[in-house]
């Protein structure tokens, strides 16, 4: 007893047919980011058809068009995985090779890949803010530390005077401390943002996307396949994008009120004045706290550097990211909630 | 009588179940495998149940309750054959899945990952056991790190030094007035203690959430939420309750499934780096937190006290407990939410994930 197929389900067929044909040969293809999660994948798509293939039969034998409308249904969601699966690969290659050091390229790290690129720059600006601004500022709060609690003692026949003068000096502590705890909480967040890149760069390609993919070929884990091929997308194409472009956005700020440009300048070197408790200098005093307080060139750096450079730009990256792997995930057929994780950045 | 076309769902998939309930312990999962049993004299119960509606439907010759029995035994089939796929999902997942498969998988099977000692034949769930130990004891040790070095800032920054005559004339005013000045040299430490103390906070936060991971492991062996199986089942067949039966049964296969595979997940993605990005060179040995300073209070009086860890190395570290702890087990719960969701929309009703988000 032969079984009629119809043209529409001929049509189907041509494709998946052809797909399956084609498979065998993608999985001993030359591997483009993993040695095994190809095959892995393939796997799971056969799985999926084998699954499908049941479904249908099933539904033949027991005459249940609901069973034979579900397996017409996933078999399309079955072809469209094997599509993304074949179109991740080329997609992958394309942009290695091409579009990765493009974005670079744009971004100002010419020669090297869009992550690459993105860690060059996220190590350089860690490596300023360590230098420049956290041990610069530590080393000015224990200088100021260690002056201002310097006291005259002097006594005479038993009776003696203790005479804390150089305390004034604290009067800068609190401004200077506000900064130094700003600046290394930002150095907190790029280091966070260095962990995301250094995971991007290494291991998102080998354990997430395989891993996604093979969730997506079934229909009760699709949400969370498409959750983590959107994942995948988002931090190894997107966040460093917006990592570069976010420099980008700052070196073509132009403040007509600066004096010079925050990028490369330093913040003006000031030191602690040497106070003598007995003979306190009013004047080295004085000169202090205008070069504290005064100084375009101290706080507007500072303030430059850690609140646009590195918090705000580390929060924007990390949020356009997230909105893009919310939209991503949306069309890979998973809602997924990244409000918990804007919070969290 | 015609036998109802559910029938031919139904018998298969009641004989399968039963068979489950005598097959192997799942991964030594306490309760699983009694409650599997359970969860198939729930089933049956429940067709007891039906089998009295359908015959008191043909003596009342009620088409209503025969309508009911109808579409209730098609339920029971479905519930039947979905929990056939959850532990058909937990043994092949949870159970028979093992480390070293996972290695497999992912391709990484180098020394970092080997060193963190978790046995090759360790199924995943065990093995994230072991990870969420490793997880802890890491957290622990950057807690002590910091907290080391905010008692070491403690002890230098009260260390004060007496200059006798030293600002105010020399050795004879010394001598002749006592005069002299004091100098608290690392006074100014106390605004990095201050910053350390937010450090503190942090990690305290991340040592915490590890210790709610690991726990939340151990509760997944101990049967907690395997409870929900036969309770799943049992509400699918009653009338009203089977969306709220379809949202338990798909938090069971979230939590056995899904959440020890993100767990590896997580693992595989940033352990490898452990060495690359020196987390292991900054953490050093770990500090004995007693005695920031060491036994030797006199040389310390004299040469003044041992310098603190060097601060940005401490804030990495910080930063690392919290990327490992917390933002990564946030994108594990933004992918398991949504796992969760699908799947109990797909068995009945949908859980209220943006609600549990925000608790989260």
């Amino acid at each position: 007893m032969g079984m009629q197929i119809n043209g529409k389900a001929r049509m189907a067929l041509v494709p998946a047919l052809l797909l399956l044909c084609l498979l065998p040969g993608y999985a001993y293809s030359q591997p483009v980011v993993s040695t095994s999660w190809q095959g892995y994948s393939v796997l799971a798509f056969l799985i999926s058809v084998f699954v499908l293939a049941l479904m249908y039969m099933a539904g033949f034998a027991l005459n249940s068009n609901e069973l034979k409308i579900m397996a017409h249904d996933e078999f399309y969601q079955v072809i469209a995985t094997a599509v993304m699966i074949g179109l991740f690969v080329s997609v992958l290659a394309w942009v290695n090779s091409s579009l990765s050091p493009s974005l670079a390229a744009a971004g100002g790290k010419s020669g090297m890949s869009l992550l690459d690129g993105a860690i060059s720059y996220n190590d350089g600006l860690v490596s300023a803010t360590v230098s420049n601004y956290q041990s610069y500022l530590e080393n000015l709060v224990r200088d100021l530390g260690r002056e201002s609690s310097k006291s005259a003692y002097c006594s005479f026949l038993g009776a003696g005077m203790n005479v804390v003068i150089c305390s004034s000096l604290n009067a800068m502590r609190g401004s200077l401390s506000l900064a130094y705890n700003t600046v290394s909480f930002a150095l907190a967040d790029l280091y966070a943002q260095r962990w995301i890149l250094q995971i991007s760069n290494t291991m998102l390609l080998s354990v997430i996307l395989p891993l996604g993919i093979f969730f997506r070929s079934f229909k009760f884990s699709r949400a969370a396949g498409g959750a983590l091929i959107a994942v995948t997308i988002g931090f190894y194409l997107i966040f460093p994008a917006a990592v570069l472009f976010g420099d980008m956005l700052v070196r073509t700020l132009s403040c007509s009120s600066c004096a010079y440009s925050y990028l490369v300048a330093p913040p003006a070197s000031i030191s602690v004045p040497t106070c003598n408790p007995f003979n306190p200098s009013n004047s080295q005093m004085e000169g202090f706290f205008r070069a504290v307080v005064q100084n375009k060139g101290f706080y507007e750096p500072i303030v430059f550097h850690v609140i646009v450079r590195c918090v705000m730009m580390t929060i924007l990256s990390l949020l356009i990211t997230l909105t893009a792997i919310r939209s991503i995930a949306q069309y890979l057929g998973a809602e997924i909630e990244v409000s918990g994780l804007v919070r969290l950045a | 009588m015609r036998i109802p076309k559910t029938a031919a769902y139904v018998l298969p998939a009641l004989v399968l179940l039963a068979g489950t309930g005598f097959a192997q312990s799942y991964c030594q999962i306490q309760d699983l495998s009694s409650l599997t049993l359970l969860t198939g004299l729930a089933a049956l119960a429940s067709a007891a149940m039906i089998a009295l509606g359908f015959m008191l439907g043909q003596i009342l010759q009620n088409p209503k309750i025969l309508v009911w029995a109808k579409i209730e035994m098609g339920q029971l089939a479905v519930s039947a054959m979905i929990v056939i796929l959850v532990v058909a999902g937990l043994n092949v997942f949870a159970c028979n899945l093992a480390f070293s498969d996972v290695k497999q998988f992912t391709g990484i099977n180098d020394a970092s990952i080997n060193s963190l000692g978790i046995p090759n034949n360790a199924n995943l769930i065990d093995a994230s056991k072991d990870y969420g130990r490793w997880l802890v004891g890491f957290n622990h040790d950057v807690l002590v790190k910091i907290r080391s070095n905010i008692g070491k800032i403690e002890l230098r920054a009260a260390f004060s030094r007496w200059e006798c005559g030293s600002d105010a004339g020399g050795f004879i005013s010394c001598l002749v007035g006592g005069a002299g000045n004091s100098v608290a040299k690392y006074s100014g430490e106390y605004t990095i203690s201050g910053m350390l103390g937010g450090l503190l906070n942090t990690v305290s936060a991340a040592y915490l959430s590890s210790i709610f991971i690991l726990f939340t492991l151990e509760f997944l062996t101990s049967g907690l939420f395997a409870y929900f199986l036969p309770i799943g089942i049992m509400l699918r067949s009653v009338p009203f309750m089977r969306g709220f039966g379809g949202a338990l049964i798909a938090l069971v296969l979230v939590m056995y499934v899904g959440y020890p595979v993100m767990m590896m997940a997580n693992l595989f993605l940033w352990y490898p780096s452990y060495s690359s990005m020196d987390v292991h060179a900054k953490l050093g040995t770990a500090p004995n937190e007693l005695s920031p300073i060491g036994d030797n209070a006199v040389s310390a009086l004299i040469n003044g006290p041992p310098d603190i860890d060097p601060t940005p190395d401490l804030i990495f570290l910080s930063t690392t407990s919290f990327f490992v702890t917390m933002f990564l087990p946030a994108i594990n719960f933004i992918v398991l939410a949504a796992a969760a969701r699908s799947l109990s929309r797909m068995l009945g009703d949908e859980i209220d994930i943006s609600r549990l988000a925000q608790m989260v």
